[in-house]
């Protein structure tokens, strides 16, 4: 897919930050968007834009250590992964012993879940349609 | 007038009788009575100014991103980091609050009268502050049409179980009931202060800057001289244009956060008490699913409560949230998040709140010049928070919930309401929840002993002439309940104390 308006990513994170929303948010399961409509990295991008530069430094640095980390104990970046390996290692971060890793990872799942869900075709995927009680 | 960046094409430079920092519900009533007693008033501001016009366009996710500070995730760090949503607007957090109005609780009033010699601030005092706030900004309990079933499911439970519960008291005229109140109400139905004391400020004369950054105070021979800052792009965060505002009072409004910043920033030492003692009402969200559909975003999110352990200085309050803001912290990654998504209609949720009876933080300026929060949550607060969390299993149970979600790391759901004795059976720890807070309080708090405390009975510095302080953070401990309208009524109070002096506060010669 053509990496299209990305405010804050490039090319090299762009794949790692797709290798990662893909595992949060995998194809399939109980409902389905077609990828070429929703593409989860620009979301996650173009909500992020507006943060100050500490904000983004921090958010690129922990993309980078979950891409780098597992070459210390399985030789192999985040993105060489399988689909199955990737979800193992990012739920031990989801579900990790220590907190802070827990927390850290916490950050950038609300974030592409935010943007992801923000999405008309996804509130359209899983019926959401808010409307208020009393109508005009 | 009101003026916004857009409006402003050169360097503002402003000799008024009043400075105010800060819009919200502390600065707002200020604006209104000091302005209405003919003083000249500036109001800064540094969120931008927004309508409904402009709310009704904004994703929930995006009103994250517009109307708060750090999309929401202000941090109070500490052995569990809590997450602590501040507004940034004109009206302040009342902008983005949940609308919910009470009293401040009789017993607090006199413990503060008793413990840090509050004056003249009794219950009977305070009656008519109450009852004026209460009007502008039309308090009433929430209608049964507008609560959506997510509060009436939480309600069935509560009476199976015999528990004291009601509707909450909002200032709201027609409420639509859009479950939207926490990104800015679509319909100006929510009272917030934009709506009332500002524009009254306004028709005053007072003359409103949003976008308005304040930077630098210079006190000079005990008193504020100068307030010095900058106008700032709302779409790029740049700097557009200084601003010099040379007042002849200033009322610091700018929250339980931000006031203690600024006065740190600018070396302003009024007491060490300043920017300790900060009380922040830890909460939680338990959520449960059911059968049936409840659409809990419909409706007004916290529109009923549950009192009967109030005396323990446990509240339950409504929260419900739209998918984009519940899911990425209640539904785990991959497949199985997608699941709850699509069963989002059929999930429940309420909040439990306690007091901070021996909790509290600090605020102080970090290494990165930015405001460094932190908060000590106490284990004595912390088993208050999970006897609630428990009551309000139990409470879904009793509404017949399929199972609970307790947020508590390392806890299954609950299946049935046997599981919730795992509450108590198994060692759990404050990092193990996770938790928010709303109702930052307390770090600049006020009292006539002077030791203990940062401004006087009215809000006015121990240490400056000039200077007041009119937010949440004069309030010597936590409330137990919401907030806006003590704060309110102290501004209203300690405003019409500036009006009677007004000759000794801004006459200097």
């Amino acid at each position: 897919m053509a990496i299209k308006e990305l405010k804050v990513f490039d090319q090299k994170l762009y794949k790692i930050v797709h290798a990662i929303t893909d595992t949060i948010i995998p194809p399939g399961g109980a409902f389905d968007v077609d990828p070429n409509v929703v593409d989860p990295v620009q979301l996650f991008d173009n909500y992020i834009d507006s943060m100050s530069t500490l904000q983004l430094k921090a958010i690129k640095a922990v993309i980078y250590t979950i891409e780098y980390m597992p070459m210390a104990t399985r030789l192999k970046r985040f993105t060489s992964m399988t689909p199955d390996q990737r979800l193992k290692y990012l739920q031990g971060w989801e579900n990790s012993r220590i907190f802070s890793k827990r927390n850290i990872f916490l950050v950038i799942k609300m974030l592409v879940l935010m943007s992801f869900y923000s999405d008309d075709t996804v509130a359209d995927a899983i019926h959401y349609h808010p409307e208020c009680l009393i109508k005009d | 007038m009101l003026f916004t960046y857009n409006d402003i094409t050169k360097d503002v430079v402003e000799k008024p009788d009043v400075c105010i920092i800060g819009s919200g519900a502390g600065g707002a009533v200020m604006a209104d009575v000091l302005s209405g007693a003919g003083l000249d008033v500036v109001v800064l501001e540094e969120g931008g100014y927004y309508t409904k016009d402009r709310y009704s366009t904004y994703k929930p996710a995006i009103a994250m991103k517009i109307l708060y500070r750090d999309y929401g995730a202000t941090i109070a760090f500490g052995k569990n980091p809590i997450m602590l949503p501040l507004g940034r607007a004109v009206g302040g957090t009342t902008v983005i609050n949940s609308g919910t109005c009470f009293r401040t609780p009789d017993n607090v009033l006199s413990d503060w009268a008793e413990r840090y010699g509050v004056e003249n601030a009794s219950s009977k005092e305070m009656e008519p502050y109450f009852q004026q706030v209460e009007k502008t900004i039309n308090v009433m309990p929430v209608s049964p049409q507008v609560l959506g079933k997510n509060g009436l499911i939480f309600k069935r439970g509560a009476d199976a179980l015999g528990m004291s519960n009601g509707m909450l008291m909002h200032n709201m005229i027609n409420c639509h009931g859009c479950g939207r109140c926490a990104f800015g109400c679509p319909h100006d139905a929510k009272q917030a202060v934009h709506l009332n004391f500002i524009p009254s400020a306004i028709r005053n004369g007072a003359r409103v800057y949003a976008n308005a950054r304040a930077e630098k105070i210079t006190v000079e021979s005990n008193r504020v001289t100068r307030i010095e800052g900058s106008i700032i792009n709302e779409q790029t965060g740049n700097k557009l244009f200084k601003l010099t505002v040379s007042p002849k009072l200033l009322v610091l409004a700018a929250g339980s956060i931000y006031t203690p910043y600024i006065l740190e920033k600018n070396n302003i030492n009024l007491s060490p008490e300043l920017g300790k003692n900060l009380t922040i009402h830890p909460a939680v969200r338990i959520t449960a699913m059911f059968d049936e559909i409840i659409q809990g975003y419909k409706g007004v999110p916290q529109g009923s409560y549950v009192d009967a352990y109030s005396s323990e200085g446990i509240i339950l309050e409504g929260i419900f949230v739209p998918p984009e803001i519940g899911l990425p912290i209640l539904a785990p990654i991959g497949m199985k998040n997608k699941e709850i998504a699509s069963l989002y209609d059929h999930l429940a949720a309420f909040g439990v709140m306690v007091s901070d009876k021996n909790s509290y933080g600090r605020v102080k300026v970090g290494v990165d010049g930015r405001p460094f929060i932190t908060y000590h949550f106490d284990p004595y607060d912390f088993k208050k928070l999970v006897k609630g969390i428990a009551i309000a299993s139990e409470i879904f149970f009793a509404a017949g919930a399929k199972t609970v979600n307790p947020a508590i790391y390392g806890i299954k759901e609950f299946t049935g309401p046997d599981d919730v004795a795992q509450l108590f059976t198994k060692k759990i720890g404050i990092t193990s929840v996770e938790m928010m807070a709303f109702h930052p309080l307390g770090t600049a708090r006020m009292g006539e002993l002077k030791s203990h405390t940062v401004v006087n009975s009215f809000g006015k510095t121990h240490g400056l002439e000039n200077l007041f302080i009119s937010d949440g953070s004069i309030f010597p401990t936590s409330l137990g309940v919401n907030p806006q309208i003590t704060i309110m009524s102290f501004s209203l109070r300690n405003a019409q104390y500036i009006v009677e002096n007004k000759e000794k506060f801004l006459n200097h010669d």
